[in-house]
């Protein structure tokens, strides 16, 4: 009888995975929109970044900035859309949340890798070195081996349940590590600068350079969302011919 | 106008990096999209007149 019902149950959730048509809605209607107002965010963010005055004391190198934070915003921002997509999937078995998670760890591990290289070209003229082994850096180069962690994980068992979970797993305890890099420029002596805009009280940054860095951080925002709606209906329709190709052969053997 | 001094060799391969990957992320993805769309539709026109065969099981009432 029990079983009875959960077999039920699975082919209720397995057909949602299937056909899950409202997102698919919500997705196409959104979509435009989202791409738009990402295209006018970092136009806009673009225009400010060249015209905001020079630093002080980094002169024009400052302009990494408006590529190199928004970029590791997103590292840390994708990573813990992960982790709570994650955990979503592996309590509520909800099948969205596993493809968001498997969707939108590529483009995580490309705004990690994006903060890592921009940021040794911002710290060659100003630290005078590509890289060092300091905290900061350190822990996000570990966040960049647990996106390539994720995404092997997922494709690495025969059984894509299985894997799925275990990635939930990775990405869920891979977590610890985001306090880590936040916090890092505290705890720790670090050649990084600790955190200008979300500072207690005002941020150390005059509002010539801090809005375009926020219609930055905006516009990669929304880039990410509309590229994770995109990726997720693609996941999809992967789907769909995984199950028609199993039905198929099940025709043929039947 | 623009200031860049000493450090336009590494402003602009960080703008251009960020760019190229950003564009090459979007393109990826479409193209995927629609490679996969593409595979389901003709897939659904070869394969369609089978599963009408097959009776109707709990949960088919949202199919199609």
């Amino acid at each position: 009888m029990s079983s009875q019902a959960a077999t039920a149950r699975q082919t209720r959730s397995l057909h949602r995975f299937a056909n899950p048509g409202r997102f698919l809605r919500l997705a196409d209607a959104l979509g435009p929109w989202l791409w738009a107002a990402a295209a006018a965010a970092l136009a806009v963010g673009l225009y400010g970044a060249f015209a905001a005055p020079v630093d002080y004391q980094q002169g024009a190198s400052v302009r990494i900035m408006y590529v190199h934070v928004p970029s590791a915003w997103m590292a840390m921002f994708v990573y813990s859309t992960i982790a709570v997509a994650s955990l979503i999937a592996l309590i509520w078995r909800h099948p969205l949340a596993d493809l968001a998670a498997r969707a939108a760890s590529p483009v995580g591990a490309a705004f990690t890798f994006l903060a890592l290289v921009t940021g040794a070209l911002w710290g060659k003229p100003m630290w005078g070195t590509w890289w060092v082994w300091d905290a900061r850096l350190t822990s996000v180069l570990i966040l960049f081996f647990l996106y390539l962690g994720h995404m092997a994980i997922a494709n690495a068992f025969e059984d894509p349940t299985r894997g799925r979970r275990a990635a939930a797993i990775l990405a869920l305890v891979g977590f610890v590590n985001v306090p880590i890099i936040k916090f890092s420029v505290d705890w720790w002596n670090t050649l990084h600068q600790p955190a200008s805009v979300t500072r207690i009280g005002v941020p150390a940054i005059h509002p010539s350079m801090l809005w375009p860095l926020l219609t930055m951080g905006v516009g990669f925002t929304l880039f990410f969302v509309a590229l994770l709606l995109l990726r997720m209906k693609s996941e999809i329709v992967a789907q769909r011919l995984r199950n028609l190709r199993q039905a198929t052969l099940r025709g043929a053997e039947g | 106008m623009i200031e860049f001094g000493p450090y336009a060799a590494y402003i602009w391969p960080a703008y251009a990096l960020t760019a190229g990957v950003m564009l090459g992320l979007l393109v990826l993805s479409v193209a995927r999209l629609k490679r996969r769309q593409r595979e389901l539709q003709s897939y659904e026109r070869a394969a369609g007149p089978h599963r009408r065969r097959t009776a109707p099981g709990p949960g088919d009432d949202e199919d199609e």
